[in-house]
């Protein structure tokens, strides 16, 4: 008696599962789910927070409801990315009334490290999103990656980042790349240019020693202004992203200099803006100055598109050269058109269309693995 | 280059001034990517008309050459008042004999004309050059300091803010509109030394708009002997020189050329 008792139970906790697996199913093929995306306080640097909101955008209009989980409830949405970016319903983590079940995906960027493994218990599909391998590494102990938080899927800006994950995780990662795109407001102008060098950095203290090397080597250059690309307001802003790509425009050149960038969205926007980059070379060269064969084998570096240097101490001098050209109207125009052969490949709508594929995949990928759960054996028998 | 006419006023005529003229002729001619020349007008005296006819026609093939005598004074201001006169482009520039303009010095000047028509004075970046062609300095560069034009002003266009704290501006080779030349009064004679000076303290002053572009476009002879600048720096002791830019700042306001009671120079002038 007992013994069919049991057997009921077990049958019915089955068919429960069975239900709940189905439900789920149904959501994710109906588009149902909820994709989760946990978005950073700190919003340094900004294209990172911009790409997760684009992100966002692409699955809200594939018809999928978006939630952005912000880590405190005083979060402030970012004022600086176009309002049709950053139309969506901000949950703190700490909302009761948040709930994941199996058929929802969270999107956890590389910031979050040190508290992906606080998200291991939750049933829904976890995803890391990787734009910096330094965020990555910040927070995780020796010997623990984001596998052992039970994260397999990331998704990633670029080729680079995704070989240095395989070769030094042991392709363990189930890893996706697209390009980042460069919105159309960034764009050329008819305005002449000024004699301003935009200046982007993510060490103030490095950013203010070359400017003071550049003013102590060229002082005929004093009246040279540096362009910190901010608000003009006190205290300075970051500024809206449309702001800061008419900013850049007007300006002849741009100094950037980010070590531990993997992938470089500034250079892109000042190529795509006609401005000529200055570059110190991040550990992670930038993906796009680097051709591959069909096989994905880098085989030439487009050191051409703009100027970019290994040696800190060398790019006062190529300020003070590029300059005098600047002067003498003297830039060569195969460097505008090397730079425009790069950019073109860096579209917001191919960003998108790739953003929504991969997005798709995943979904694809979770929906077989729930239906294999109907036809697996049953080992408990 | 339909819109500019070239004003070169030459005063004296020598076997120097001809070496120095070609090649500001030349600067001319050697201009890239320029579909036609801009007109030239040399106004000259009286005296040197014979000379000056013969150079002419050295140029009479590759360029719209015109001669302008004139009867009257001879000071550079006067020079130049009269030629704007004659002017039926949009814009003038002014090319000292000893001067040149740098190859794609028209190129700029349509693109800047053509992107801000509303400015009345471009003046160009100019590198000061001594003898040995040695560059010295930049003049008009400044205005693209922002610590110069001060936290209200625009960086590119010169205020009187900045004309009051630094005087170092030069209108040789800018592209000044002819029709806002003549409506403010022109260069005034009466004012020594600081006469481009009180122009532009005078165009200000009118609502007048000036900009610098900023792009090296002129070569100026910073050290030529016998040069106005070079007069001035050699005959004028610092109170003279001071007495100018007090007369200068009293004048701006007043549209015509007045008589300046040269009796104070050396009496009320303090120097600091």
């Amino acid at each position: 008696m007992s013994e069919t008792l049991a057997m009921t139970e077990i049958q019915k906790a089955d068919h429960e599962k069975i239900e709940k697996l189905q439900t789920a199913l149904n959501n994710l093929k109906d588009k149902k789910s909820k994709i989760i995306f946990c978005v950073p306080e700190n919003h340094q640097p900004s294209v990172s927070v911009y790409e997760i909101y684009l992100h966002a955008t692409v699955v809200k209009n594939m018809g999928f409801e978006v939630i952005i989980l912000t880590e405190k409830p005083e979060y402030i949405i970012p004022y600086w990315i176009e309002e049709n970016l950053i139309d969506f319903k901000h949950i703190p983590m700490s909302d009761p009334k948040l709930s994941v079940s199996i058929d929802d995906i969270m999107v956890i960027p590389d910031v979050y490290s040190n508290i992906m493994e606080q998200t291991k218990n939750l049933p829904c599909l976890r995803v890391g999103f990787l734009q910096s391998i330094d965020y990555m590494m910040n927070s995780l102990i020796p010997g623990v990656d984001w596998k052992s938080f039970g994260v397999n899927d990331i998704i990633t800006t670029s080729k680079m980042l995704k070989d240095i994950l395989n070769i030094y995780y042991h392709n363990k990662f189930n890893v996706k790349t697209y390009n980042i795109g460069i919105p159309n407001y960034f764009s050329k102008t008819n305005e002449p240019q000024k004699p301003v060098i935009s200046i982007i950095g993510r060490n103030p203290n490095e950013i203010s020693k070359l400017v003071k090397l550049f003013y102590a080597k060229f002082p005929q250059y004093g009246w040279v202004t540096f362009d910190p690309m901010l608000t003009k307001s006190k205290p300075p802003q970051t500024m809206r992203r449309i702001d800061f790509a008419k900013r850049l425009q007007g300006n002849f050149a741009a100094v950037w200099i980010d070590r531990i960038s993997s992938f470089g969205t500034f250079p892109l926007e000042c190529m795509k803006s006609g401005v000529i980059p200055i570059c110190l070379k991040p550990d992670i060269l930038p993906e796009y100055l680097i051709e591959r064969d069909e096989n994905d084998i880098a085989f030439k570096f487009n050191h051409d598109a703009g100027v970019w240097t290994d040696n800190f101490y060398d790019i006062p001098i190529i300020i003070g050269d590029l300059i005098i050209k600047f002067l003498d109207d003297n830039i060569p125009t195969e460097m505008y058109d090397n730079m425009d052969k790069i950019v073109i490949k860096y579209s917001q709508e191919d960003s998108k269309k790739q953003i929504e594929e991969i997005y798709t995949n995943l979904i694809n990928e979770r929906i077989k693995l729930l239906e294999s759960a109907f036809t697996k054996p049953d080992n408990s028998k | 280059m339909n819109n500019l006419t070239i004003i070169i006023p030459i005063h004296e005529y020598n076997e120097q001034i001809e070496k120095y003229l070609d090649k500001a002729i030349e600067s001319i001619i050697k201009q890239k990517d320029v579909e036609n020349l801009p007109k030239i007008m040399v106004v000259h005296s009286k005296s040197i008309e014979k000379e000056i006819s013969t150079f002419k026609n050295k140029y009479l093939d590759r360029l719209d050459f015109n001669l302008l005598i004139n009867n009257d004074k001879t000071d550079y201001q006067s020079q130049v008042n009269l030629a704007v006169k004659s002017v039926t482009t949009e814009y003038f520039s002014v090319l000292e004999f000893d001067d040149e303009y740098s190859n794609t010095f028209f190129k700029k000047i349509k693109k800047y004309t053509d992107y801000y028509n509303d400015i009345d004075v471009f003046l160009p970046i100019i590198i000061e050059v001594d003898d040995n062609n040695n560059g010295v300095k930049f003049t008009n560069e400044t205005v693209w300091a922002q610590q110069f034009v001060g936290e209200n002003g625009e960086i590119g266009y010169l205020n009187t803010n900045t004309l009051n704290q630094y005087t170092d501006f030069k209108l040789s080779g800018s592209a000044i509109k002819t029709s806002k030349f003549i409506e403010i009064g022109g260069y005034k004679s009466n004012i020594e030394l600081t006469f481009m000076y009180e122009f532009l303290l005078r165009a200000l002053n009118n609502g007048c708009k000036i900009f610098t572009i900023p792009k090296i476009s002129y070569k100026h002879l910073t050290t030529r002997e016998n040069s106005l600048f070079n007069y001035y720096l050699k005959n004028m002791n610092p109170n003279e020189r001071n007495f100018w830019f007090e007369t200068a700042k009293k004048e701006y306001s007043y549209m015509s050329d007045r008589e300046i009671d040269k009796t104070k120079i050396n009496k009320s002038i303090i120097v600091q």
